[in-house]
């Protein structure tokens, strides 16, 4: 991956204008119009969070994902969402960089807390390549099917 | 009493700007249903009306200066009001202090909307005339519409 040294993390109050407002420009363009999902993607969690983004060359933020410490999202894990690549952007491993960032992220600040991810279906085997197991039967979130998926960083917390 | 404020985006806080877009995902995507990008990249060079009940934003509207959106005329758009909020006079509240905005910034050049069609009575009372067919904008009937200032 070319663009490491463009990878950025910020804490909301970190981001600029002109950030936020492309970081949900770009969710609003993959989460509501490609996936034809009418839901409320402002869902006042993002203060909260942790924001991990790639830009292009030209400064473009093209790749995403939003990062929450234990109990943020998700009582007694810490939790991933919103992993999005901008379309013309996909089938270079720019998904897999950000999980893994993002992954390395909580490891470093939050190791005796598993991960808790809810997964779109379609990517189960995408966070299985990165040591995530399926901890649910499938149900519907936004009208699409999820299944939740935790990552253990080591054997301990694993109950 | 609801408090209303215009700035424009280098007067919005990163706060507001989250709340604005949330507001309008609330009203517009999630209350009509609409696959919509609703954050167009065109809200930097507008002027945002908002208004809050205490700190809460409840209503919005995005005011365009002359030569934004529509070449020879202001426009507005993107009118929001919070669901427990309607049928209060606040909609009408936020077009008048839209209207008065243009009048005194913009005056002589035409204020023209694309209104959703359900609402066509709403803004002939305020004064606009319809200036075109009905047609489809993200799926949805809207109308044409002007006010002389």
């Amino acid at each position: 991956m070319k663009n490491k040294e463009k990878i950025t993390l910020k804490k909301f109050d970190e981001l600029n204008k002109e950030e936020l407002y492309r970081i949900l420009q770009m969710r609003a363009e993959i989460f509501i119009k490609e996936q034809q999902a009418p839901y409320l993607d402002p869902d006042n969690k993002d203060q909260i969070a942790w924001h991990l983004f790639i830009r292009n060359r030209k400064g473009k933020i093209v790749g995403y994902s939003r990062i929450f410490g234990p109990g943020g999202y998700f009582s007694g894990s810490t939790c991933i969402g919103r992993v999005s690549v901008d379309k013309s952007y996909r089938n270079q491993g720019l998904g897999y960089v950000l999980m893994q960032k993002s992954i390395d992220f909580l490891r470093q600040n939050y190791p005796e807390y598993p991960v808790e991810i809810s997964a779109q279906t379609y990517l189960i085997k995408f966070y299985q390549s990165l040591g995530f197991v399926q901890i649910s039967n499938q149900y519907l979130e936004d009208g699409l099917p999820h299944v939740r998926m935790k990552l253990y960083f080591n054997d301990e917390n694993r109950n | 009493m609801m408090k209303i404020e215009i700035k424009n985006w280098e007067a919005l806080s990163l706060y507001e700007v989250y709340d604005i877009l949330r507001l309008r995902g609330e009203v517009f995507v999630v209350g009509q249903q609409c696959t919509c990008v609703d954050p167009d990249g065109k809200d930097p060079s507008a002027f945002h009306l908002m208004m809050h009940d205490g700190e809460k934003l409840i209503g919005y509207a995005r005011l365009f200066p002359p030569g934004i959106y529509l070449k020879d005329a202001s426009s507005l758009g993107r009118v929001a009001l919070l669901k427990d909020y309607r049928n209060r006079g606040l909609g009408k509240e936020i077009m008048k202090q839209s209207i008065n905005f243009f009048k005194e910034n913009y005056p002589g050049i035409p204020l023209i909307i694309s209104a959703q069609s359900y609402l066509e009575k709403f803004y002939r009372n305020l004064g606009f005339k319809t200036v075109s067919e009905a047609y489809l904008e993200e799926n949805m009937p809207h109308v044409r519409m002007k006010l002389n200032l």
